[in-house]
């Protein structure tokens, strides 16, 4: 290993290209206009609010069929691609804006649809109704989240297959969010308990979206601050985001109530280039990266593969198969938690190592490189959702018309046969996508290097390890996919 | 300019790789003719996986253990309902619509590169949109392609690096 | 408070959703009937191998048996037959009326209008195999005069001969819990894989199989003679290389009977029946329907080993005369 000189010490860093950003709200008005509606959550919530609605009641008094049940077809063969495929990787959090789950408790706490409320509430300017707690300082963190989505991911097979079950969850998290809502401060659930927002904060960092402050002068010398305790214009900041400080897409539920309570106008809506920021905080995040490739290795296997005992192992209702089950729960988690970090350990200390610099610790370079599993492991699912899509898609056309498979015929498509729309070519998107992956992974890690060691050559050095692992993932994927 | 130079420069590794991985995984084999009993039950054929070369024919029986299961065959047009305890099976071409024929068994020549899956085509049960089988025919051109052209992606873009830190791109 | 018109009509749009959604789909319910003429709700489910008049949804299908459908009409009366299947496919069929067979695809619902013209008892059977409990899947249809009634213990009476064989169904059998002994063993298959349903108990035969020529299935107990085994010793001894898997072509060269070598062609032949089955059967009337049971192929289902128990059981059912 080569002792670092001088020389190094002051070499020039390769410039990241500065990305653009476009502020919508200037570009397009109407946006604005709509985000400024003291009604903008609402008329995105009401129809989601309507159709997962239909999707709770038809799991419960529809068909027990699966594929003829809109609970499990348009949750998730559409509803989850759009989200993973579309919605995270464009438009980070919008879910979030229009997630009808925690509506409840909102309506709770605020006790009214458009009107905000003055009063005083804990440091907010608003008056809210509830107990408003502060969430247990232990729990400030992604974990639950975490542990819930592999609980979810455990039953995966369960959950996809059985309306009764998705309709259970469903319901399950509404009324956990309203409870929440009542006893904890404002969004309490959904920063630290849903699993699904677990997921689309880590992966809404590479979103083409960006709510952000214009000019962090201007609220530095702010004395309002109502985007973070509210004003008589809007709500604080139900995620507890305050706009002069906010520089990730993690917490932001792009809800626009900043919009509204800005005093300033100094709040942009920015269409920015994919993968922009490449900060993680804390390992909870540094696991969510890990969970999720790991479970999408695993589904890949079991969902995508033709192995006839797993499918077994994960459906124990009908194959009582529990031994297999277990089997099945214990390697999964034991291969997102321990297994993928374990590796990703190792070629991040060989990357420590080759880089050499002694400016940071081993951990820390493990922490700041486990960023380059977000775009990876977003379209390793993104790859994993296509056949979904592509292959059941004909399903959706024919449940539109019939939600319940009780024989409406609402759009004349109720007897639409199953069809797979180009089978045969699923496995060339797979490899683009994941080949755009790799291509993100490995470009975030040099300047995630640079930034780590402050050294090109160091970044350099410490990158080959990394790009060797993203390469192993990414082929990883490609043998269950098409090898 | 400066970017339009970079991804050409990755491409041509990523490139140079595939045509290695191609070079390498290449085989040809005289045909021979293969016959295949695919039984089907909840939820996976049995084999679940066949491996075939280019050229080959393949003669197909297919058995359901159980209940009714489908035989969707992607890229070659074959949609088949296995009916189980019996000798026939019914076979479509999914291009022609909806024209269901008794069978005994039904042969195809093995074309294109690579993997084809074989789905269920008739609601089995709970994990009937999971069931699938797969066909390779070798060579399996795309896979060794992509290994090829992701590892001399990962080169190229560390090679790129390279470049960069020492100014000359 | 003041009252503010926009936060009513807010609350009014969530619960035109809340209630209004609930509303309009219970209204549109299949179990509940809009027009005039009788809809019958027929659901199949493999697991019970039934066909059920009952509600089944994504909730009760956990934890409900469903009850078997019986149809009761009237003569004269025009209803629907509203077939849906909550799992694989199934097929409804009642031969003597010529309604069907409707092979019901998982996710599709099939109306299939339906007139009451003559007066009777009838049977209606799944086609199409849907799982172990297949052969238990048939029910009754009674027509009844325009007027009369039939009561709970009547319908009970007619159900009974059904329904009493549902032990084997519910209980697929592990091939690790067979008994070694080969009689034995050939029993438990009979009987669990469901031979017993059509040749009746012990091979005992006499299930009517509408219009085929034979009337009834063919009964099996006399298998013995069938095969032209001359007596019990002989047929012991069969039982014996039965049991031992011995070559029975290598024996023809030293017969240990008479009529070894018609036995043998007969065994040949029966063995092959087993492992093609019969899907076209012989039509007592040519133009009349298709009878409904005809014997399954075995070929993937059961090994040699299994169909040779099979077979020894039944040569053991022979009643010998003294």
């Amino acid at each position: 290993m080569t002792k670092k000189t001088d020389n190094e010490e002051h070499e020039e860093l390769v410039l990241e290209p500065e990305g653009f950003r476009i502020n919508l709200f200037k570009k397009f008005p109407l946006i604005k206009k709509f985000a400024k509606l003291k009604g903008f959550q609402f008329f995105l919530i009401l129809p989601s609010l309507f159709i997962f609605y239909i999707i709770i009641i038809s799991g419960l008094i529809g068909t027990p069929l699966g594929n003829r049940n809109i609970a499990i077809v348009v949750l998730w063969i559409l509803w989850w691609f759009l989200l993973i495929a579309i919605l995270v990787p464009l438009l980070g959090r919008t879910w979030c804006a229009m997630c009808p789950l925690p509506w409840f408790g909102d309506l709770f706490q605020r006790m009214s649809f458009f009107k905000v409320r003055t009063g005083k509430t804990n440091y907010l300017r608003n008056k809210m109704f509830g107990l408003n707690l502060t969430w247990p300082k232990r729990l400030k963190n992604i974990w639950l989240p975490n542990i819930n989505f592999l609980i979810l991911c455990t039953f995966s097979a369960i959950l996809v297959t059985r309306p009764f079950v998705s309709s259970f969850v469903v319901s399950m998290m509404l009324i956990v969010a309203t409870v929440l809502a009542v006893i904890f401060r404002q969004r309490a659930f959904c920063s630290h308990v849903c699993p699904v927002s677990g997921f689309i904060g880590l992966y809404s960092k590479t979103a083409m979206l960006e709510l952000r402050s214009n000019d962090k002068d201007v609220c530095k010398n702010c004395t309002d601050k109502g985007c973070l305790r509210g004003n008589e214009n809007g709500w604080g900041c139900p995620w507890f985001e305050y706009m002069g400080k906010l520089d990730r897409n993690n917490n932001c539920g792009l809800c626009m109530e900043c919009v509204k309570s800005c005093p300033n106008d100094n709040i942009a809506l920015n269409f920015r280039p994919f993968a922009t920021e490449t900060t993680l905080k804390g390992y909870d995040e540094a696991w969510k990266g890990f969970i999720d490739v790991g479970t999408s290795h695993a589904y890949s296997l079991i969902y995508l593969g033709s192995s006839g005992i797993l499918k077994d192992w994960v459906n124990p209702t009908q194959s009582n198969n529990w031994t297999g089950f277990f089997t099945y729960v214990i390697i999964l988690w034991l291969f997102s938690l321990v297994v993928v970090p374990g590796i990703f350990f190792l070629f991040t200390s060989l990357s420590h190592k080759l880089a050499n610099t002694g400016r940071v610790s081993r951990m820390e370079a493990f922490k700041a490189y486990s960023y380059i599993l977000i775009p990876l492991g977003l379209l390793a699912w993104i790859a994993f959702s296509v056949p979904l899509l592509l292959v059941n898609g004909s399903y959706i056309v024919s449940v539109i018309s019939d939600p319940l498979g009780w024989g409406w015929n609402l759009f004349g498509t109720r007897d639409f046969q199953w069809h797979p729309v180009i089978p045969e070519y699923i496995g060339f998107i797979q490899i683009a996508l994941l080949l755009i992956g790799l291509g993100y992974a490995i470009y975030k890690g040099f300047f995630i290097g640079q930034r780590l060691y402050n050294s090109p050559t160091a970044a350099f050095r410490g990158l080959i390890p990394v790009a060797v692992f993203s390469t192993v993932i990414a082929l990883a994927f490609i043998m269950l996919y098409i090898g | 300019m400066k970017k339009l130079k970079i991804i050409l420069f990755v491409a041509i590794f990523s490139l140079i790789g595939c045509c290695i991985g191609i070079g390498l995984g290449w085989t040809s084999k005289k045909p021979v003719r293969h016959n295949f009993v695919i039984k089907a039950r909840q939820y996976s054929y049995d084999p679940a996986v066949i491996v075939v070369n280019r050229g080959d024919t393949l003669n197909f029986k297919l058995v359901s253990m159980d209940v009714v299961h489908g035989f969707y065959l992607e890229g070659y047009d074959i949609d088949c309902e296995i009916h189980p305890n019996q000798k026939t099976f019914k076979l479509r071409h999914p291009s022609q619509g909806h024209f269901w024929k008794d069978t005994t068994d039904f042969t195809v020549i093995a074309k294109g590169y690579g993997k084809f899956k074989y789905r269920c085509s008739h609601t089995c049960g709970t994990m009937h949109p999971f069931m699938q089988g797969e066909m390779i025919v070798e060579p399996n051109v795309p896979y060794h392609a992509s290994w090829g052209g992701f590892v001399g992606f990962m080169i190229g873009m560390i090679s790129m690096f390279y470049l960069m830190i020492k100014k000359k791109l | 408070m003041k009252i503010n018109t926009k936060e009513i009509l807010g609350g009014l749009a969530l619960l035109l959703v809340l209630v209004g959604t609930p509303l309009v789909i219970n209204y549109f319910s299949p179990w509940r009937n809009h027009g005039s003429t009788r809809i019958i709700n027929l659901t199949a489910i493999s697991t019970q191998g039934i066909w059920t008049a009952d509600k089944v949804d994504g909730l009760n299908i956990w934890n409900s048996v469903f009850k078997k459908a019986t149809i009761v009409m009237h003569k004269g009366e025009k209803v629907i037959l509203r077939f849906t299947t909550v799992d694989v496919t199934h097929s409804f069929y009642i031969p003597e009326l010529k309604l069907g067979p409707v092979f019901v695809d998982a996710g599709h619902l099939y109306d299939v209008p339906f007139t009451a013209d003559t007066t009777g008892i009838f049977t209606y059977y799944c086609t199409s195999i849907c799982g172990h409990c297949h052969f238990y899947m048939q029910g009754k249809f009674i027509i009844l005069d325009s007027g009369q009634d039939v009561s709970e213990e009547e319908l009970a009476k007619i159900n009974k001969g059904i329904d009493t064989t549902l032990q084997f169904c519910s209980t697929p059998l592990n091939d690790n819990l067979l008994p070694k002994d080969i009689i034995l063993k050939g029993k438990m298959l009979f009987e669990n894989r469901n031979c017993i349903l059509c040749h009746g108990k012990g091979g005992k035969g006499g299930v009517k199989n509408t219009n085929y020529a034979k009337t009834t299935i063919p009964e099996l107990f006399t298998l013995a003679e069938k095969l032209k085994i001359p007596d019990k010793e002989t047929a012991d001894s069969i039982i014996q290389l039965l049991r031992i898997n011995a070559d029975f072509d290598k024996l023809n060269n030293n017969p240990p009977f008479r009529t070894y070598s018609r036995f043998l062609a007969q065994f040949k032949s029966i063995n092959q029946k087993i492992l093609d089955g019969a899907n076209i059967l012989q039509k007592a009337d040519s133009l009349g329907p298709v009878p409904p049971l005809c014997m399954p192929s075995w070929e993937y289902y059961l090994t040699q080993d299994e169909i040779n128990a099979i077979l020894a059981y039944l040569i053991n059912q022979n009643k010998w005369e003294l």
